[in-house]
């Protein structure tokens, strides 16, 4: 018999039926009667002191219902974990797009026209952009009153000892480990290499852009439909900033339109609770393509120099890697990303010196967000593709290095935490072989490259759910995880199904409520199928040992020796027929489960020392097999393997949409993507100028290749696969240009233009 | 200044009062109720809000309502014949090709109106066709596949 029932077996998402005759809802889609429509006046300047806000020709419009300014709402600010913005600005706009006015009206166009009406008088201050300029002495200073910032520990229990804002500086946090003695380790280094690498920022680019709509009762109660990756905490903060009881908010998100890290932060979810409220009507506004861009801005982006170490025979000895994020002027999940980035930057080997600084500056432009793997794709972009640097520098082979160093089964990482289920380098043996590495044949025109993945899940958080058994049989699973299109509700119901002998299809899944669903985190870091499936799986596996042991006090039988089964109880004296689970129920019956991820994100300020830094720690390698155009400089990714020790697949079919889609994803970021700003303004915010990867960017093949080492921590030794896949992409593709072509690229994106030059270099003209 | 509009929607005729600068979309889902054509960059290129109109697809975004007369519309919620799903609606369940599913109407009814056109396409143009849309989820793999899949039906 196998070992499964229904968990491993790849099964379409079953909401699918909805999904492609258009059926399905979207937090975008939702309507209430008497709903006003909402917009957002923003500021046109990187930096500047509001001199006067006149709202009273606004005002004065037909079908203007309400406007609203800073002085409608609390006095205070937010942020995911440093509390560095205003909702609406009251005395200074730092960013291009920070939010100044809003008005609710009888439909959009009043309410922009409304928008115009307003008169804000500016007055501009210097700016800073770069991360240069932010940290030359005397630079203007992006937060002036940043000492005294709220900083919040939500994030994990204990992100507040560590957190170093600079006051007076544009220092957010600075983030710094230190393990063994670098300047030793490269005074008895062979070789020491040096480089130098940058990352662009790329935009999200969910196809459902932010909408959030708001309902005020007339006892004061608030609920918010908005397109949310994690309900519990967007109600936790809205009920934080107005002062209210968390059990009077209610946030849903249905399953929405992709988030990819955009979507988990308060944005126009306080601006139109504020607007219903003094509306007196429910108030929902969508963001425009173009807002989405300047609103919520996208990946970090950022330098780093990395230096390292190399005895002849290829042994790492000491590496120092400093990395400059630009983190705009909102923080939001900077400082827990420059924090774990900081981590990983040395790479997943054994290397006895290690010496890393991470920056995280304010600048005048808007603020990155949480964005698919939070930092580690950038961070890997400049030491993955290092990796090759070095190689080639000893003549060694890039797998051989990377074998000879990489981390093993119990090492102990840089920060002092010793590392389990570490399937490296069977990751990288399967990625070279998948891009025929070993079959080489000298002076062939394809290049083939590696790169190594490493990958945290965020320590410290929790996931709650509950699974109903019905009287007939049926099961239903409320989880909080809202479903950001991963297929994490379907992979749910697979584990419930699995626990309760259900078939799949009798399973529902309840998600993202925080009013019917219990409290979980929310859909990012690769948590989802591992926190929620543990949480779920403990839930259905109560709710089965509630039910026997009635249905052994009934028929007068050891629990333990019935079974359950397609909705039947089956006893082992009569193994031909089933008895309906309804005979046992009056009602339902309630299986609850929760699951607390460990981990602390504890570290020692000076040493970046940690026990538990994270859940856990994915381990994964990506190979790509190229052909250049040496006259244009465009690459044709011929096949990209992407390897995954993702511990067991609940569902694989769902498994290789999410390696597929995050390579592809990683592929616009290497070719395409690039949000150009011109001083602090947004140049390309709009689907023309911002170039997504389309069918026709997509490599001629994507293998993805999954071992299953049962090593996870999630149910049945799973784990996460959301954002490894995408961390890979840059380096591995690079590394393959520079095999074939031998022209390194330091800078994202690798356009065919910037590659075109670094192949044909032209010669500086003279001029007389 | 409304006026009104006649035309077919899905098989059935309605006769509406328009806007006429108002984008096809808008009407489709804010007085027809058929959701299945998503807003979602307002400038005819993600083609999340792709319908067909006489057989072809067309970014509902930018097509005036006015424009609309006489013609004949199909959204997503009309692509079922008699209870049964298009054999691309099949297809794209059975390959796994949707992860959250905002752009999968627009790209089901885009590669209707290629196949119609096109009843014998090569894999690099089925690529090409889909090229004309967007999808930030499924990496696109899963799509051609599916396309490719009904086209050698």
């Amino acid at each position: 018999m196998a070992e499964f029932t229904t968990v491993g077996r790849p099964i379409p998402k079953l909401d699918a039926v909805d999904k492609v005759t258009g059926r399905h809802r979207y937090p975008l889609d939702a309507v209430l009667p008497g709903m006003l429509w909402g917009k957002v006046l923003r500021s046109p300047y990187p930096h500047a002191r509001i001199r006067r806000i006149d709202t009273s020709g606004a005002e004065a419009m037909p079908g203007v219902m309400a406007v609203l300014t800073w002085r409608d709402l609390p006095r205070k600010r937010v942020g995911n974990v440093i509390k560095d913005q205003e909702v609406l600005a009251s005395d200074v706009v730092r960013y291009v797009g920070d939010a100044v006015a809003a008005v609710a009206a009888v439909d959009e166009g009043v309410a922009e026209a409304a928008c115009r009406a307003i008169e804000v008088e500016y007055e501009e201050l210097p700016a800073v952009f770069e991360v240069d300029e932010a940290l030359a002495p005397g630079a203007p200073v992006v937060h002036e009153d940043l000492a005294g910032y709220e900083i919040r520990g939500v994030t994990t229990s204990a992100t507040i000892p560590f957190l170093r804002p600079q006051g007076g500086t544009n220092i957010c946090h600075h983030f710094k480990l230190r393990h063994g003695d670098v300047a030793r380790g490269f005074r008895e280094s062979d070789h020491v290499v040096e480089d130098e690498f940058s990352f662009q920022m790329i935009h999200h680019a969910p196809l459902e852009p932010h909408s959030s709509l708001a309902q005020v009762l007339p006892s004061g109660e608030v609920t918010v439909w908005s397109s949310v990756q994690n309900v519990h905490r967007i109600r936790q903060w809205l009920a934080e900033y107005f002062d209210m009881a968390q059990s009077a908010v209610r946030v849903i998100a249905l399953k929405l339109g992709g988030g990819f890290g955009g979507k988990i932060t308060l944005t126009l979810e306080p601006i139109v609770v504020g607007l219903a409220r003094k509306a007196g009507q429910p108030v929902k506004i969508v963001m425009t393509r173009s807002e989405t861009f300047i609103a919520t801005g996208g990946r970090r982006p950022g330098r780093m120099t990395i230096k390292t170490g190399v005895s002849h025979d290829g042994r790492l000895l000491a590496r120092q890697v400093t990395i400059l994020w630009n983190g705009g002027a909102v923080s939001e999940s900077g400082p827990i990303s420059a924090s774990l980035t900081a981590l990983i930057a040395s790479g997943p080997y054994r290397i006895p010196n290690v010496h890393v600084d991470s920056y995280l500056l304010y600048t005048n432009r808007v603020g990155p967000r949480a964005f698919r793997g939070l930092g580690a794709p950038q961070v890997f972009w400049g030491t993955e593709s290092h990796m090759d640097v070095v190689a080639r520098k000893l003549g060694v082979d890039p797998l051989e290095f990377r074998l000879r160093n990489a981390l093993e089964e119990g090492d102990r990482a840089p920060w002092g935490e010793r590392l389990h289920g570490v399937t490296l380098k069977e990751c990288l043996q399967r990625a070279a072989a998948e891009i025929g590495w070993f079959d080489r044949t000298p002076g062939e025109n394809v290049g083939r490259g590696l790169a190594s993945i490493w990958k945290w899940t965020v320590p410290g958080t929790l996931s709650q759910a509950l699974v109903k058994v019905h009287e007939d049989g049926t099961v239903a699973v409320m989880t909080g995880i809202a479903d950001v299109g991963t297929g994490s509700a379907t992979a749910m119901a697979q584990i419930a199904a699995e626990e309760l002998g259900a078939d799949v299809r009798q399973v529902s899944v309840v998600v993202g409520d925080t009013e019917l669903t219990p409290y979980d985190y929310g859909s990012t870091s690769s948590r989802s199928t591992v926190h929620g499936g543990n949480a779920v799986k403990e839930a259905a596996q109560s709710a089965r040992r509630q039910i026997l042991e009635r249905a052994a006090a009934e028929l007068g039988l050891a629990a333990e020796r019935l079974e359950l089964r397609q909705g039947q109880v089956w006893r082992p004296d009569r193994p031909e027929e089933g008895i309906p689970v309804g005979r046992f129920l009056q009602g339902y019956v309630l299986g609850f489960g929760s699951f607390h991820g460990g981990g602390q994100g504890l570290f020692d300020p000076e040493t970046g020392a940690s026990p538990r830094a994270a859940h856990e720690w994915k381990y994964g390698a990506t190979g790509a097999m190229v052909e250049v155009d040496r006259e244009t400089g465009r690459v044709r990714v011929k096949r990209l393997a992407s390897v995954h020790d993702i511990g067991f697949a609940i569902n694989p079919l769902s498994v290789e949409t999410q390696i597929e889609g995050a390579v592809v994803m990683g592929i616009g970021a290497t070719f395409l993507e690039e949000v150009v700003f011109d001083g602090g303004q947004i140049v390309n915010p709009n689907f023309m100028d911002y170039l997504l990867p389309t069918a026709t960017d997509v490599p001629d093949e994507i293998a993805p290749v999954v071992i299953e080492s049962r090593k996870g921590d999630g149910p049945y030794g799973a784990k996460g696969i959301g954002e490894p896949p995408i961390v890979g992409v840059s380096p591995a593709v690079a590394n393959a240009i520079d095999d074939v072509v031998g022209a390194r690229i330091r800078d994202l994106p690798i356009t065919p233009e910037r590659l075109a030059r670094a192949l044909n270099p032209i010669p500086e003209r003279r001029t007389a | 200044m409304r006026r009104a509009v006649s035309f077919t929607v899905n098989g059935r005729a309605v006769e509406l009062e328009v806007e006429p600068a108002r984008p096809l979309l808008d009407v489709v889902r804010d007085q027809l109720g058929l959701l299945g054509a998503r807003r979602g960059c307002e400038t005819a290129y993600c083609g999340a809000c792709t319908v067909l109109v006489d057989g072809l697809a067309v970014r509902s975004c930018t097509f005036l309502a006015a424009r609309a007369a006489g013609r004949e519309i199909t959204t997503i919620e009309g692509l079922e014949r008699d209870g049964a799903l298009d054999p691309l609606q099949a297809a794209f369940i059975e390959h796994g090709a949707l992860e959250c599913g905002y752009c999968v109407p627009g790209m089901i009814l885009l590669a209707r109106s290629f196949l119609t056109d096109h009843p014998t396409p090569s894999p690099a143009e089925i690529r090409r066709a889909l090229g004309s849309n967007l999808c930030r989820c499924t990496g696109y793999l899963k799509m051609i596949k599916a396309v490719e899949a009904v086209a050698l039906r």
